[in-house]
């Protein structure tokens, strides 16, 4: 599980993109934890599409763990990708198999 | 058929075509197209379904009675972006009904710059002010000057700084909480774009009118392609979200980009 607490942006994400790079190849499920999220843009987005295109690929699980902060669930619904990612709103519920 | 006018209009239509109407999809433009920039992709994915097959028709209204001057400039620019945009689609064609008995003049005499036919009176003539869309985007721009005491920060005190400031002045000029939250998502990614392919030496600046409040950011950058931001980023694509994004998240978003730099403006109304 990945925490993201805060603001996510482009000085970020490069080292998140590294992160779901190292842990998508030797793990069954990834998630990322959107939770404490304040903010995250277009390129925080990107990384969260490589990873979830990356666990595709070798048949793994990518999932997001999602909170209430209204601009974080915008973000991911305008781009479509609340339906492309599998997204939960406990950790209990992303966690099961 | 698609059919994009007033949910009035709609209803006309509707009982115009009694049980014909159930071939034809109906759209309220009034509630997805305040930004006319969020047209656009609803045509690309009405014709990209009907590429294969048959071809298709559509019905757009974005002018009505009511619009305000910065909405209406918006639709002018649509207009000329929807040649472009759907030039590729060979199977569309496209008819936007004016309402002559309630539209100025001088927004009628726009129509000629951005429609290759127009037909008045009954008779379909090719229209003799037609322009392309680039000299149509330039043909009626009011230079975009921000007023003196607008609130101003500079691109290069950085994306977090900026956050900070769009979110204590959007909010102290009357924007409710998500609003704030939009606008702030919305800045910064012209800020980044600013940062990441631009010159970062440009200043964002916020202010307001009597309706809305007001976010232009200025920056040597050049977005090449005027159609950024319209169309809908793929789910694989590495680029295309940020411009999207600020359409979706704004009432009103103007770029306006050259070589010379690039200008946004982003407009959010405030609650009445």
């Amino acid at each position: 599980v990945v925490e993201l607490c805060g603001e996510h942006d482009l000085v970020t994400s490069a080292r998140l993109g590294e992160i779901f790079d190292t842990l998508v190849p030797s793990h069954d499920l990834v998630v990322a934890d959107l939770s404490e999220t304040d903010f995250i843009d277009s390129t925080v987005l990107l990384a969260l599409v490589q990873a979830d295109r990356h666990a595709r690929e070798r048949g793994s699980k990518f999932r997001l763990q999602l909170g209430t902060e209204p601009i974080v669930r915008k973000a991911l619904e305008i781009t479509n990708l609340l339906d492309r990612l599998d997204h939960y709103p406990t950790r209990e519920q992303v966690l099961a198999l | 058929v698609l059919v994009a006018t007033s949910a009035q209009n709609c209803q006309i239509l509707r009982s115009a075509l009694g049980p014909r109407a159930d071939l034809v999809r109906f759209v309220d433009v009034q509630e997805v197209g305040g930004n006319p920039a969020r047209l656009i992709p609803i045509w690309a994915d009405f014709a990209a379904e009907s590429d294969a097959g048959s071809p298709c028709r559509g019905v757009e209204e974005p002018v009505w009675p009511g619009r305000s001057a910065p909405e209406l400039h918006a639709c002018h620019r649509h207009e000329a972006l929807v040649n472009l945009a759907l030039a590729d689609h060979s199977s569309l064609q496209l008819l936007c009904p004016y309402d002559r008995t309630s539209l100025p003049e001088d927004i009628l005499e726009r129509v000629w710059a951005t429609h290759p036919f127009v037909t008045e009176a009954g008779t379909r003539a090719q229209s003799s002010g037609y322009l392309s869309t680039d000299a149509a985007l330039v043909s009626y721009q009011e230079p975009l000057t921000p007023p003196d005491d607008a609130f101003t920060v500079a691109v290069s005190a950085g994306p977090a700084a900026i956050r900070r400031f769009v979110a204590s002045v959007a909010s102290r000029l009357g924007l409710g909480r998500e609003r704030v939250g939009d606008t702030i998502l919305a800045v910064h990614e012209l800020v980044a774009n600013a940062l990441t392919h631009g010159t970062g030496d440009g200043a964002v600046r916020i202010w307001t009118t009597p309706d809305a409040v007001l976010v232009q950011i200025d920056d040597g950058g050049w977005i090449e392609d005027p159609l950024a931001g319209l169309k809908r980023p793929t789910s694989n694509a590495r680029d295309g979200r940020g411009l999207w994004l600020v359409n979706h998240l704004c009432d009103l978003a103007e770029i306006r980009s050259s070589p010379n730099g690039t200008t946004a403006r982003l407009l959010q109304k405030l609650e009445a």
